[in-house]
């Protein structure tokens, strides 16, 4: 049977209009992009929860007293509210956050493997191999990668947050993108030689 | 007049950060043009794997949220 996929403003109605299964779906179809931006920043898994439950309390709220801006796209939206709440956390704690946009090796420190995630997900060791891959990418291009990828920030943020330009910004995704599959590629290839030797 | 599109153009596509018109030609372009469609699919095989490094927070936090879902909703009904 085909499954019809709701979008993300149609769950929100629904669930304005008493559905509660709608609102599971949404919070399962975000909940790790948005969890894993927050880790990126607070590097603590019960601090990101705190703040996940935070993030979704103000989204709980503003969509049930009808604020909710129908033409905001609502991923981007709870991720800034996310992305504020964790810089608070920082404020509140009187440290400066180093995020990634210092050091990008430092975020994937925080990274975790998470188990059962689904058959889809890759292993452990697979996982290790991707985050090595992505450690030893130029900074540049590691620092776009993150920000656009787990951060979900425009290119065109990225492009002012970095001072480049939005061209550069977009060939530094491009190369980091290219390169890691190159990488794996490559692995892939030695992997295939040990097993069948020339 | 033709649009040729670049490289780059093909990340912004794969990140939906291009206008539906753009989406329209970028994919005749795509069945046009085999070089640009085999850089594409190596960019969403990257951008796959990439979705793979993600985590989730503990079930307990998911079903904490969906109570506070359930519960804001009856408020604001009564």
């Amino acid at each position: 049977m085909e499954k019809h996929i709701l979008s993300d403003s149609k769950l929100i109605s629904l669930y304005r209009n008493g559905n509660d299964g709608a609102f599971e779906q949404l919070l399962n179809r975000h909940k790790s992009k948005i969890f894993t931006s927050i880790k990126l920043i607070v590097k603590d898994s019960a601090k990101a929860e705190d703040i996940f439950q935070d993030a979704f309390v103000k989204a709980i709220k503003t969509i049930n007293s009808g604020k909710y801006n129908e033409e905001g796209k609502f991923l981007p939206w709870i991720l800034r509210i996310a992305h504020n709440l964790s810089i608070d956390h920082f404020r509140k704690e009187k440290r400066y956050p180093t995020i990634i946009l210092e050091d990008g090796s430092n975020v994937f420190d925080s990274l975790a493997f998470s188990e059962g995630m689904g058959s889809r997900k890759m292993d452990k060791e697979q996982f290790k191999k991707l985050k090595k891959h992505i450690y030893e990418l130029p900074e540049h291009q590691k620092k776009v990668l993150i920000m656009r990828h787990f951060l979900d920030m425009s290119f065109k943020e990225i492009a002012e947050r970095t001072n480049v330009s939005i061209n550069t910004a977009l060939g530094r995704m491009r190369y980091a993108l290219l390169n890691l599959r190159k990488r794996l590629e490559q692995e892939s290839i030695q992997y295939d030689k040990n097993f069948y030797p020339e | 007049m033709i649009k040729t599109f670049t490289r780059n153009d093909l990340v912004r596509y794969l990140y939906q950060e291009t206008t539906i018109e753009e989406n329209h030609l970028i994919k005749q372009a795509l069945l046009t043009n085999d070089r640009l469609n085999e850089e594409y699919f190596e960019l969403v095989k990257c951008k796959s794997e990439m979705e793979e490094v993600e985590e989730g927070p503990s079930s307990r936090c998911v079903n904490k949220v969906m109570d506070i879902a359930k519960n804001t909703h009856i408020k604001a009904k009564l």
